[in-house]
């Protein structure tokens, strides 16, 4: 139930991925806010009337490492997931994000969700 | 004006945002996901395309006009009603007004309250909101 007032926004550039990734989570509860690169989400996060629990963005996209870098500085309560098809993304995502390297790509849709799930449920405890 | 009745019939609908300010596209999504449409983002024309030459589904594009790449909306529309000429699109701009000779179905100028938006998408395609929605 608590999943239908969380916030996740997806930051990938390419719409044929971030389209059924975003629709996806919305069919499981989630509140998917969408972005096609960094600086969209950066206009989300810093919205006032937004309160955004996960950021899952593209790590060899647009500005995907900046933008965790950013969000970990300005908005520390908001978890990251960096997702990355490439090995140097992957280990520098670990230093990134909060639970391990990124998910690899192409996106495994049940991953990401129990990923996010993983994620809150830790946050939910802490 | 003309009684719609809830039609389960021509559901889902898809329609296809297409707005390069994330805030103001998400909060257009939201309200006609609200209503009950099955709403795809994008965040340009390009992407829009990108998105429609795979996904044919989509049955109303509401567009800006002014956005960064290499068509704005006007292109946009010529483009998709050339490919389908009874494909719905409605045009949206604070700056630009579409002269007579742009093949669209209706233009809202912006500031538009969210209401109005939804509005119109639901009198260009002839449909209430989606029953289960209400």
């Amino acid at each position: 139930m608590d999943e239908e007032k969380r916030i996740v926004l997806v930051v990938e550039s390419d719409i044929l991925i971030r389209s059924p990734l975003s629709e996806y989570l919305r069919e499981c509860g989630y509140h998917v806010l969408e972005a096609s690169g960094a600086t969209e989400a950066r206009q989300h996060v810093e919205a006032a009337a937004t309160s955004i629990d996960v950021i899952l963005a593209d790590a060899a996209g647009d500005g995907g490492f900046a933008l965790a870098s950013w969000v970990r500085d300005a908005h520390p309560g908001v978890a990251v997931i960096l997702a990355g098809s490439v090995d140097k993304a992957a280990e520098k995502a670990g230093d990134l994000c909060e639970q391990g390297p990124a998910i690899a790509k192409p996106y495994d849709h049940q991953l990401v969700l129990d990923r996010i799930r993983r994620m809150l449920a830790s946050r939910d405890r802490a | 004006m003309q009684a719609l009745e809830p039609d389960d019939e021509v559901w889902p609908i898809y329609v296809l945002v297409v707005e390069d300010e994330p805030l103001l596209r998400s909060l257009l999504a939201d309200e006609l996901r609200d209503v009950g449409f099955n709403v795809v983002e994008a965040a340009s024309a390009d992407e829009a395309l990108a998105y429609v030459h795979v996904n044919r589904n989509i049955d109303l594009v509401f567009s800006d006009i002014q956005m960064p790449g290499s068509l704005n909306g006007i292109g946009l529309a010529a483009s998709l009603r050339a490919a389908n000429p009874a494909l719905p699109v409605i045009l949206t701009s604070g700056n630009v007004v579409p002269d007579t000779s742009t093949d669209l179905s209706a233009f809202l100028p912006k500031p538009y309250r969210l209401a109005e938006a939804v509005s119109l998408v639901l009198k260009t395609l002839g449909v209430a909101p989606r029953a289960e929605e209400q």
